[in-house]
């Protein structure tokens, strides 16, 4: 069972993330501020802890800072209302995995917790409609096989291991074309648009495009059995 | 690729340099008017006083009360015509004297009058400024503080049972934390101020993202994009303005526009600029209504319960002023409108 650390101070937030995580089978451990967040990190080692950067008294930063300078490197994912780059630049330098901005869809912070802990040990990537195995190039839409080409594959790889997540354009080209992103142009969108195609993605529902930023893949969770 | 940090800034900037250029031009033309007028006054005295030949009588009447003075001149007498001619001489080129200390003095005081001129015009703006930037940053601070609560309201809402999400009171909530949600993001960005990283932008591309991002959108409505665009236009600007303000015409062609309809986007370069142009089939905008479109909060009074927070076309508007673009609205109501957007290339 994954063990996460919670700190928000607004109440009515906290006890709903805490319920949503709880719900998606998680130990929660939810405290009310970053003192309290020090003690719960003495007591208990987590998997995951999920922090509000606005905090009263010790700020979500200092938290940040005390779990590393502690030693422990699970990921930490910040909550906070404010997308200020010099925000951004300040947590990541503390040791910040990932960043969440205020408000957000609950189904937006589970994504980022599966990415982030990266529990699994079988490599095939199951989503409710696909599965993707990388070792064999095999991948299942509603458990019939598609033919997609190797880079394709690629491609596919990254965007369902982040699913409801956005991938970059740069992490996707550097992913699916590894050393020989700087040679070439990559074609990315036809690649994308030939992904669709196969997918039977019409209306770019599967693979949202998040203009001159990147892509996010988006299917239902597959069914934890 | 270039990359170049381009400072922004808003319309309430260029609203304080240009009240503070025109203060500092009307203290100037005061300034300059002064002096040709007191100019012309010393030139009408030294040409009517200063160029008139000495008369010794003039003289003879300053020495009225200066009995040795008065000897003298008798005394002297024999040279009178000399001394007049030389007293002429002197009054002569005292006056030109007067002109050219006159003209360097000008000089200084126009000198001077601009320093003060531009020095005041900032004391006198500052407080303007200071009024500006602390409303602006309290619609910042207020909007990020808003952002708490409604995030916890969200995620309630999300959070809450299946059965209960269904009841009419707990939909109703949704759809209105949402609307808020949307109306403090709009809020945020239209007051924002900060420093961009602004680049050399593929907006064809670009273009074709925002159609692709939408597409799910018209698709729930069964309305067909049109997408056509130039090859790789390029404009030095940020991508997230561009995407912002595209999307915010092409997002209200969808929503206005009744079901199985063509909504067309056109790029193109037209005489030094790029125009886009949003051409949909939709509600239309009234004629009374159209000289308040991009109005903070204003809807058409057509809009009925289509939702929208009144902000976008006040986003698309700023957003032109930044780079210096404008917009046309043609629209007949229940027939269509079209939005041209226009941007230096």
């Amino acid at each position: 069972m994954r063990k996460v650390l919670l700190v928000e101070d607004n109440q009515d937030m906290r006890e709903s993330l805490r319920l949503f995580l709880v719900e998606d089978g998680a130990k929660v451990i939810a405290v009310a501020s970053a003192e309290d967040g020090i003690d719960a990190v003495d007591e208990n080692l987590f998997d995951i802890a999920i922090i509000d950067i606005n905090l009263p008294g010790k700020s979500g930063f200092q938290l940040i800072e005390y779990i590393r300078e502690e030693g422990y490197s699970y990921p930490l994912i910040a909550m906070t209302a404010r997308d200020g780059i010099v925000d951004k630049i300040k947590g990541f330098d503390l040791g910040l995995t990932d960043y969440i901005v205020k408000p957000f869809d609950l189904l937006e912070l589970r994504a980022r917790i599966q990415v982030h802990s990266k529990q699994s040990t079988s490599s095939t990537i199951k989503t409710k409609r696909f599965e993707l195995t990388p070792e064999s190039f095999e991948f299942l839409a509603n458990n019939k096989k598609v033919d997609f080409t190797t880079l394709e594959l690629r491609m596919l790889e990254i965007l369902m291991r982040n699913n409801h997540v956005l991938v970059s354009l740069d992490d996707l080209i550097e992913f699916a074309w590894g050393d020989q992103a700087d040679i070439v142009n990559p074609p990315v969108r036809i690649h994308i648009a030939n992904i669709r195609k196969k997918l039977g993605d019409t209306n770019f529902q599967i693979i949202r495009t998040i203009p001159g930023v990147g892509y996010i893949f988006n299917d239902p969770q597959a069914r934890t059995s | 690729m270039t990359h170049k940090q381009g400072l922004r800034k808003n319309n309430m900037d260029k609203l304080i340099s240009r009240t503070r250029n025109r203060f500092v031009v009307t203290i100037l033309s005061i300034v300059v008017s002064s002096i040709v007028l007191s100019w012309a006054m010393l030139q009408i005295y030294s040409s009517s006083e200063l160029a008139k030949p000495a008369h010794i009588s003039e003289v003879h009447q300053s020495t009225e009360n200066n009995e040795a003075f008065a000897v003298y001149l008798k005394e002297q007498n024999a040279y009178e015509a000399h001394f007049v001619t030389l007293a002429s001489e002197i009054k002569q080129q005292e006056a030109e004297r007067i002109t050219r200390a006159l003209a360097f003095t000008s000089a200084v005081v126009i000198l001077v009058g601009t320093i003060a001129a531009i020095f005041a015009g900032r004391r006198l703006i500052q407080p303007v400024k200071h009024a500006y930037e602390s409303q602006e940053r309290f619609i910042q601070d207020a909007a990020h503080e808003l952002r708490n609560p409604l995030a916890a309201m969200a995620a309630a809402l999300q959070q809450a049972p299946a059965d209960v999400r269904k009841t009419p009171l707990v939909k109703t909530f949704a759809r209105q934390t949402k609307r808020l949600i949307h109306i403090n993001e709009d809020l945020l960005f239209l007051e924002r101020r900060s420093t961009k990283m602004i680049e050399k932008i593929n907006i064809s591309e670009l273009l074709e993202d925002v159609t692709e991002e939408l597409q799910p959108l018209a698709y729930k409505k069964s309305i067909k994009l049109v997408l056509k665009t130039e090859p790789a236009i390029e404009k030095t600007m940020s991508a997230v303005d561009y995407v912002r303000m595209i999307k915010n015409i092409i997002d209200n062609a969808i929503k206005y526009s009744p079901e199985n309809t063509e909504v067309t986007i056109t790029q193109r370069y037209r005489k030094h600029m790029i125009e886009i142009i949003v051409k949909d089939h939709g509600i239309g905008i009234p004629k009374s209504d159209l000289a308040s479109i991009g109005e903070r909060f204003f809807r058409a009074s057509n809009t009925g319960i289509i939702d929208g927070t009144g902000l976008g076309l006040a986003i698309v508007q700023k957003i032109l002023n930044v780079y210096g673009g404008n917009k046309t609205i043609e629209s007949t109501p229940t027939k269509g409108t079209i939005v041209t957007l226009r941007l230096p290339a």
